[in-house]
């Protein structure tokens, strides 16, 4: 494991390799900011771009776009209520009500120093418990994955905010619009009325612009409310908060470490569980409740979505299996270059994994630069008047809507589930089950199939297994203490069991 | 019909002819979009992204990549399909439209493309955990006739090269397995790792490090010939002979493709440029890494390969009774019957 420990200094002994990264995290930063232009995207560009390049100086600039880019999914997320990728849909929920109170300086101020230490926190997993993470990643089985998305769908809950009827309508519907395509096994079609643009399914990212970008920009229409002057007086984040959410910071960060090295599962699922078990366990969220623009409702998802990234690596560089679709790439790219990241790999050079270490070290030393120097600018974007920025805003949905598979049917999908994400907002109906829904229905939906697939048809066998083996059963705990502790009721039942009165 | 009518439509049409010809001939004058059916980082992709830098250079203008995905590719060959054959609109894909008939996922096959090149074949190889009971073909064979039905193996949805394996030994061996759906290479090998499974087919390219490391057992690879990443593996006609007629059109393979009726000094042109590519060292390496075949098939020789492909897996599938149309019903001739 700690053979060729060299490789970790490398990118720091030469000024190209730290250029390389620098400039990956900076562009990485931006392209994550735009809706729909993903890091995936950028890094698959780049395979043509660097094809002659060496593997050293490609490698950086990748692991330098796939940092900054996670990251910057967060700012357009916190300004404009329209989540650069996947994995900052949490990071709006607190984040652009913050944005809203003028305080979008201290939002991103904050997001920037905890997506440093999140990302700082899965690079250490990355370096120190790499094999052993790698383990978890095989006992994972269907079943576990089905749970593991079920209690996802926990989120819900959270969501709510208001009535929760209305947030499990939603819900459903992204549950329905989750399963229209193909038949992940037999290959048939699922309310595609044979139309042949059916049949991939609904691209979730192109739900997740139309629900949070095409709909907010006609929500900004309608109300006559004028941007709100930042402060910007003051960019760095209070640090007694920082301190303060430490211990929540370094829950999220598990989170979203295990959650992201889970080769089913990625920074997105792992940024929601986090909101949502911060949201269950803080108790005096400041400034504001939960949703309505709370230090601790951006603290956790971004932590999450960042420690992520290490997370990723794991199984990528141990198992050569993709923890994520980034890291599914990154292996493209390397394979190109003629190295196969994977066991061999790591036996034969192992100075190369370290050399992967250290290149997210360089690339999140930058992050907090990057970060925290283009705050003044960015923060000007939400004082801009609405005739200049709703159009931007239409401008870019519509770039990442196209961009995502370069189809022009995602546009009419983006538009229409658009129109209907206004009415959602405008009648009190939470947007964010919808995309939850669509995330993670074909996780649930594959995952029991194989699952009841591997007990040979038996359903019994399946659910039994879930009593029977140790990580199902510990993720059914977790689930159990969830819903009790986070309800009152329940828990006040509890106290009276052990006798203890409960304070009026 | 009147002699001038006649002479003003010949004039037409030679005016049309005259065109092609010339557009044919500055072929091409400006950037041609390249349409990859599947995601980035699969294989299709990175054969494509490897090869077209080079290409590019002999046409002499770029070729934009974009990943146009969903539904086994049929939206990519759907949409280059509804271009137009001018050559500025190619398909990077691979075997996989000439199975949309029979699973009734599109009414196109490679019957409506012209394949300009057909660059690799890959191969399956059944594989074992490292711990399995079972040390060689014939082991698995015996456990499988002991426990009918009773083995996990993978697969990667119907139509798939794990599933063909998986139908083939049925249909050769008599030998019944569980099929357990996984999402590709990546989740098999995983599930393989972590011994959720008995045994799988997995892309040759795609197992070949876990081999070597000794973490997984490879018994056989579904080829008439050996590999040569991995010599020391049988290969299953050696076996096995009665599965050398299923061999003959076997495997994957990734291509370039163009909408028929493309000229063809068109079609020349491009498969020049990709011959070019596909005889690049850098290329060859790659291909040798992950246990591809080099193809460079073109015209004819590719048409014949990509039907009798069909032919052998069409047939494989229906009568398995997976398929949603009979192949009869698009006149696709049984395996060995389209020879005359």
């Amino acid at each position: 494991m700690y053979n060729g420990l060299e490789g970790f200094l490398q990118p720091f002994l030469s000024l190209g390799l730290i250029g390389w990264i620098a400039g990956g995290t900076l562009v990485g930063l931006y392209v994550g900011a735009i809706p729909g232009l993903s890091v995936t995207m950028a890094v698959s560009l780049l395979i043509s771009f660097t094809f002659s390049w060496d593997v050293l100086p490609s490698l950086a600039v990748m692991v330098g776009i796939y940092t900054g880019g996670v990251y910057g999914g967060a700012r357009s997320g916190i300004l404009l209520n329209i989540p650069g990728a996947p994995a900052a849909v949490a990071s709006t929920f607190d984040g652009y009500p913050l944005a809203k109170m003028g305080m979008a300086g201290q939002a991103m101020g904050l997001s920037t120093t905890q997506a440093v230490i999140g990302n700082f926190l899965g690079i250490i997993v990355l370096a120190l418990f790499a094999p052993l993470i790698s383990q978890l990643a095989l006992v994972f089985q269907a079943r576990d994955y089905f749970l593991l998305a079920f209690m996802g769908l926990f989120l819900v809950g959270s969501l709510a905010e208001g009535s929760m009827l209305k947030a499990l309508v939603t819900a459903f519907l992204g549950i329905v619009v989750g399963l229209i395509g193909m038949d992940p096994e037999t290959g048939q079609g699922r309310m595609t009325f044979d139309s042949m643009n059916l049949l991939g399914g609904i691209h979730f990212v192109v739900i997740m612009i139309g629900t949070f970008g095409i709909s907010e920009a006609l929500v900004q229409l309608q109300t006559k409310a004028v941007p709100v002057k930042q402060k910007i007086d003051r960019i760095t984040p209070e640090w007694d908060q920082v301190g303060k959410n430490m211990w929540l910071t370094l829950r999220a960060s598990t989170i979203g470490v295990i959650i992201g090295a889970l080769p089913g599962t990625g920074g997105d699922i792992a940024a929601l569980m986090a909101y949502d078990h911060a949201k269950r366990t803080v108790k005096d969220p400041y400034p504001q409740p939960f949703g309505h623009g709370a230090y601790q409702g951006l603290v956790a998802p971004e932590a999450a979505a960042n420690a992520a990234i290490g997370g990723a690596f794991v199984p990528m560089m141990t198992l050569g299996i993709p923890g994520d679709s980034v890291t599914a790439v990154l292996i493209g790219a390397l394979i190109i270059h003629g190295l196969r990241p994977g066991p061999m790999l790591m036996r034969e050079q192992p100075e190369f994994f370290w050399f992967v270490v250290g290149s997210l070290f360089i690339a999140n030393i930058f992050l907090y630069i990057w970060g925290m120097t283009g705050i003044r600018a960015f923060s000007k974007i939400v004082e801009l008047p609405k005739s200049m920025l709703i159009p931007i805003i239409v401008v870019l949905t519509f770039v990442g809507g196209y961009s995502i598979q370069n189809s022009i049917t995602d546009i009419y999908w983006m538009i229409g589930i658009g129109i209907l994400g206004y009415f959602m907002k405008r009648y009190d109906y939470p947007v964010a089950p919808l995309v939850l829904g669509v995330i993670l229905t074909p996780i649930i939906d594959s995952n029991f199939r194989r699952g009841v697939q591997m007990t040979h048809g038996s359903a019994t066998d399946f659910f039994l297994g879930m009593v029977t083996n140790p990580v199902p059963a510990v993720i059914l705990a977790l689930m159990v203490v969830t819903a009790v502790v986070s309800n009152p009721k329940a828990m006040g039942a509890i106290r009276g069991l052990f006798g203890k009165k409960e304070e009026a | 019909m009147s002699i001038v009518k006649w002479s003003k439509k010949l004039v037409l049409a030679a005016g049309l002819v005259a065109a092609g010809v010339a557009g044919a001939a500055d072929y091409p004058d400006h950037p041609i979009n390249g349409v990859i059916a599947w995601g980035a980082g699969g294989g299709t992709d990175t054969v494509t992204r490897l090869m077209t830098p080079i290409a590019e250079k002999v046409l002499g203008k770029s070729v934009i990549l974009a990943n146009k995905t969903g539904a086994t590719g049929a939206i990519a060959t759907q949409s280059v399909y509804s271009g137009k054959t001018d050559g500025y609109t190619v398909l990077f894909h691979a075997e996989n439209p000439q199975l949309y008939q029979v699973l009734g996922l599109s009414p196109l096959s490679y019957d409506e493309f012209e394949p300009v090149m057909l660059f690799v074949q890959g191969s399956t190889v059944i594989v074992v955990p490292k711990d399995s009971p079972l040390k060689t073909y014939d082991d698995l064979i015996k456990a499988a006739k002991a426990n009918q039905g009773k083995m996990s193996i993978g697969i990667s949805g119907v139509g798939g090269q794990p599933w063909v394996t998986s139908t083939l030994l049925k249909k050769v061996e008599g030998v019944n397995f569980n099929p357990v759906a996984f999402d590709g290479d990546g989740p098999l090998v995983t599930a393989l790792l972590g011994k959720q499974l008995d045994v799988s087919g997995l892309a040759v390219g795609a197992a070949v490090q876990y081999i070597k490391n000794g973490d997984l057992r490879a018994l056989a690879i579904m080829k008439s010939s050996p590999n040569e990443s991995i010599p020391e593996v049988p290969h299953i006609t050696k076996l096995n002979p009665a599965f050398t007629d299923a061999m003959k059109a076997s495997g994957f393979f990734y291509g370039v493709f163009v909408k028929k009726g493309t000229p063809q000094p068109i079609i020349d042109k491009l498969a020049g440029a990709y011959k070019m590519a596909l005889n690049d060292t850098k290329f060859k390496d790659y291909a040798k890494m992950n246990g591809l075949s080099v193809m460079g098939l073109t015209g004819k020789e590719a048409r014949t390969f990509i039907n009798d492909w069909r032919s052998q897996i069409s047939w494989l599938i229906y009568e398995a009774g997976a398929g949603k149309n009979s192949p009869e019903k698009f006149g696709i001739p049984k395996p060995g019957a389209a020879k005359k």
